[in-house]
């Protein structure tokens, strides 16, 4: 009896939880006479947490090794070493994910979403690179990240870009971390994870177009180095930030640098910061184009909020919800005579599409409010690269850009400098 | 100087060969996402057999009588063709009007009900008997022995059948609650191959004769029984095909119509048919397109003239079908 | 004080207010956190077999697999799982099956028993026979997101073209949604 209960009480449980078509909990069951027993479904666990923490820890030793061998080694060789490291298992032994650059969604849903509790593991993967780049540089990005270490090592003739060209592109991650953001925030998905370039090699699989859009990426490598990296990445943005204000940052001299313009060259990412030539200018005139910039900006922010706010309805449709309330809009309207799977699901549930259109605007209204502080958020972007234009630099020694540079440690072995002092073979005759 | 004109006009192709393979295959990342690859070679379409034997009906709905009942489970008619709907432990009639006269509530929920020729109701629940007179007042009850289940009830004279899914046999009990005998478990000797019932789903009902039929549904086999539980006659169909029956455990409910063919109720893709007594396919009633997604199964009964009725839980409606040519 | 180490200070001040926040900014996130892992799973009462699952996973071989509860299982013969619609015979024969890679083994345990079994090699997650189990049958057969294969992507490229939404972000501890008494063995297990 109790045991014909416990029955009932699974195939209610079972029934009532079940949407179409609904499965029969087995009753009663077959008696077998030759002794057979049921075989036992194989359920194989996930991944074990330790396992997890496993992959924090390396994190971790990754992060300090690299910034010990920038700062303190002071040695390329070392950091190659341990970027092949990082690909190896960062990339194809853990398969990409999760990693630092798609971390941000994750947080940022976090933030907005009540349902999703993040797992600390992702919030370490988020946070370290971040802090260690506030000390250290963007040491993550030289030996650590299996993105920047799959395109390091097709640098084959890098070839400097023109200034005007770099700081156009430089502005794109800055768009794909707003976009990624406003994405991960709405619920509409993690853009950073379906566009990786480099995901589909790590895992040998991906879609057709992705791998083809990584490998003409790669290429693209060979001469413009690590593209992904300095006009796409939008984890870059932030660590970019942190490492504008890091305690310590690679140097490209361990001494006094002596303008011998040896390592000029030398950097692939145009991140080394040459000496200026005094500017003529007068000093007044500068004032006031810098006024005019620091008035315009406010009037740049909210017309490019404006126009981003316009784009509220066609962003929105990358949500799942918006996009299924249109599809049935046209069905209902005759627009469309075709239904899709989508459509039958929703119907088949028997929801009202009043509360569906409903639900549709709110998220559009989420988009609309999104598209302003996105738009926003670009415009003072742009008049921030302005100013910065604006204002003429006085530079009179080789230095590392420390927002762009990734701390590769290639300038290093060019430096002629020791720490006792200059080594004169080192310098080219003539 | 030859050299690195040569090697700039390299560096410009790869770049431009690059960056407009990037463009094409990122855009046609961003077109194609989410979207079903074409032509699935796996495509399975069972909404086909939704629309099997829609060609061959022969019956039409003249009438749905709406339920005021949160998913009614059970449907008897009565020889003055009142109906008798259940819902949880609770049962009403309906006059031919429409109006509501008995609703009575019992002590379980209702698997099964069925009306003697005398009025009096009978109800199984899962494992008792309640009777109640026509009036809702409760004139017997008994318990059902082991581990039972019952999914159906059907009286013919003296006797009250009560077919249990927890047993696999069919319970022979008089009037009054005593235990007759046992029908339907596997003995060779007499060629009963024995109840093979995967689902619950299992139901019983009388002949114009007087003789009981039980539906073997896990053999998709008919089984007719004298009353002391030795074999009359059985047929079978397992066929995916409109004249027979398919999956696991089908019909899932029958009825008897007046010259002894059957009514047949398939869960699964929801279909009425209508059988001979020998088996063979007579008429098709109503296919799967006339019913909404997500009904489970559909009980059928038979009044006195012949019409077909069936009781559709999801719509909470008793919908009554007619053979095409009949006056309405 | 000179120009460049007046800089320097103010360079530091903001790096300290920069580290606080983040410290900030990470006690949020924390409170937000939960302990354990999150892994992607589908629940088959939601799932309409619509066989993206077999073409959608971003590996070559997909993670989603059939799964079969026994105990919900009919051992019928005629098995709408695994016999093609108006099969000629009720056998193994290959034009009977309705398994395009022919992935489910059919047994004889004893009249009028057989038993199905899913080969986990062979299956590719179309989820075809699926549809014949819950159409006809008891729906013992069902979908799961296999984790021994799944590779955990942050976000799941099924679940992304999942026109019915019924993938979701499970505890990785609790990783599948089971029917039947295996429902119940899996939660006494854990």
């Amino acid at each position: 009896m109790t045991r014909h209960l416990r029955f009932i009480l699974i195939a209610f449980a079972v029934l009532s939880t079940a949407a179409a078509p609904e499965p029969i909990q087995r009753f009663p069951k077959p008696d077998f006479e030759s002794g057979y027993e049921r075989p036992i479904m194989q359920t194989p666990a996930s991944r074990a947490l330790t396992l997890e923490y496993l992959d924090v820890v390396v994190l971790i030793a990754a992060l300090s090794l690299a910034s010990y061998f920038v700062l303190k080694k002071r040695s390329r060789r070392y950091l190659f070493v341990l970027m092949l490291f990082s690909l190896i298992y960062f990339g194809f032994w853990r398969k990409g994910c999760v990693c630092s650059v798609g971390s941000v969604q994750n947080v940022v849903l976090a933030m907005f979403s009540n349902s999703y509790a993040i797992p600390l593991t992702v919030v370490a993967f988020f946070l370290l690179p971040l802090v260690f780049t506030l000390f250290f540089g963007r040491t993550f990005c030289a030996a650590v990240c299996p993105l920047g270490a799959a395109q390091d090592i097709f640098i084959l003739k890098p070839k400097s870009l023109p200034g005007w060209l770099n700081e156009t592109l430089s502005l794109i991650p800055y768009l794909y971390l707003g976009l990624s953001v406003l994405f991960a925030a709405t619920g509409a998905g993690f853009l950073i994870c379906r566009y990786d370039p480099f995901v589909g090699f790590f895992r040998f699989g991906a879609s057709f177009d992705m791998i083809l859009f990584g490998a003409f990426l790669l290429l693209l490598g060979t001469v413009v180095a690590r593209p992904y990296c300095r006009f796409l990445c939008p984890y870059g943005v932030l660590l970019n930030w942190m490492s504008q204000l890091s305690r310590k940052h690679l140097s490209i001299t361990p001494a006094e640098c002596i303008n011998c313009r040896l390592c000029e060259a030398s950097c692939p990412f145009d991140a080394i910061k040459m000496p200026t030539a005094k500017s003529n200018e007068k000093k007044e005139q500068n004032t006031r184009r810098l006024a005019l910039l620091l008035v315009l900006t406010p009037l740049v922010m909210a017309l490019s909020g404006w126009a981003g706010s316009l784009l509220h309805v066609p962003l929105s449709r990358g949500h799942f919800t918006v996009a299924l309330a249109e599809e049935i809009r046209l069905e209902d309207t005759g627009q469309r005579t075709e239904r899709t799977d989508e459509t039958d699901v929703f119907r088949a549930t028997g929801k009202s599409t009043a509360l569906l259109y409903e639900e549709a605007r709110q998220i559009q209204r989420q988009f609309r409010t999104g598209g302003w502080l996105l738009g926003g958020f670009l415009g003072l972007i742009f008049c921030l690269k302005m100013i910065k234009l604006a204002i003429p630099s006085e530079q009179s020694l080789y230095e590392a850009n420390r927002g762009t540079c990734l701390s590769c440690g290639r300038c290093l072995s060019y430096c002629p400098v020791g720490k006792e002092g200059v080594d004169v073979e080192r310098i080219p005759q003539g | 100087m030859a050299e690195s004109k040569n090697d700039r006009i390299l560096t410009i192709l790869v770049i431009f060969f690059s960056v407009a393979g990037m463009i094409y295959f990122g855009l046609s990342a961003v077109r194609s996402d989410g979207k079903k690859t074409a032509g699935n070679p796996f495509h399975y379409d069972i909404e086909n057999f939704k629309k099997d034997g829609a060609d061959l009906r022969t019956y039409k709905e003249v009438k749905a009588v709406p339920l005021t009942l949160l998913a009614p489970h059970a449907i008897a008619v009565d020889l003055r063709d009142r109906i008798y709907v259940t819902s949880g432990a609770s049962v009403v009639r309906i006059d031919a009007a429409g109006q509501m006269s008995v609703s009575t509530t019992v002590t379980d929920e209702i698997n099964a009900i069925a009306v003697s020729a005398d009025g009096d109701i009978y109800l199984a629940l899962r494992t008792a008997v309640e009777v109640l007179d026509s009036t809702g007042t409760r004139t017997a009850s008994w318990q059902i022995p082991d581990q039972a289940v019952l999914t159906s009830v059907a009286v013919a004279g003296r006797d009250v059948y009560l077919a249990d899914a927890g047993n696999r046999v069919v319970w022979r009990y008089d009037l009054q609650g005593t235990l007759l005998n046992k029908i339907g478990e596997r003995d060779e000797a007499r060629d009963i191959v024995g109840f093979l019932i995967p689902s619950p789903y299992f139901d019983v009902a009388i002949d114009p004769d007087g003789f009981l039929w039980a539906v073997n549904t896990g053999r998709h086999q008919f089984e007719n029984y004298f009353p002391d539980g030795a074999l009359r006659s059985s047929w079978s169909n397992s066929s995916m095909a409109i004249d027979g029956f398919s999956g696991c455990c089908n019909p899932a409910h029958i009825a008897i119509l007046s010259d002894g063919s059957f009514v047949t109720s398939e869960k699964g893709i929801l279909r009425i048919k209508v059988h001979k007594q020998i088996g063979a396919l007579e008429a098709v009633v109503a296919t799967a397109d006339q019913f909404d997604p997500k009904t489970s199964s559909l009980e059928v009964t038979v009044d006195s003239r012949d019409q077909i009725l069936v009781l559709d839980p999801q719509r909470a409606q008793v919908r009554i079908f007619q053979k095409k040519e009949d006056p309405p | 004080m000179s120009l460049k180490t007046r800089r320097d200070f103010l360079k530091s001040g903001v790096n300290t207010a920069v580290a606080l926040a983040m410290g900030g900014a990470a006690g949020f996130v924390v409170g937000k956190s939960g302990k354990g892992d999150l892994v992607w799973q589908l629940d088959p009462n939601i799932c309409i077999q619509c066989e993206n699952c077999a073409t959608n996973c971003v590996l070559p071989e997909s993670a989603v697999k059939c799964v079969h509860s026994y105990s919900m299982c009919g051992y019928c013969d005629l098995c709408s799982g695994y016999l093609e619609p108006g099969a000629k015979s009720r056998d193994t024969g290959a034009e009977n099956q309705l398994c395009p890679t022919g992935a489910i083994k059919r047994t004889f345990i004893e009249d009028p028993y057989f038993e199905y079994e899913i080969d986990e090699k062979l299956c590719i997650g179309c989820g075809k026979c699926i549809k014949g189990c819950g159409a006809f049958g008891n729906g013992s057969l069902y979908l799961q997101v296999k984790h021994d294969r799944c590779v955990n992507c942050n976000e799941c490229s099924i679940a992304r073209s999942c026109p019915s939404n019924a993938f979701r972000r499970v505890p990785a501890e609790t990783p599948y949604i089971l029917r039947g008494e295996e429902a119940d063995r899996y939660s006494a297990q854990i």
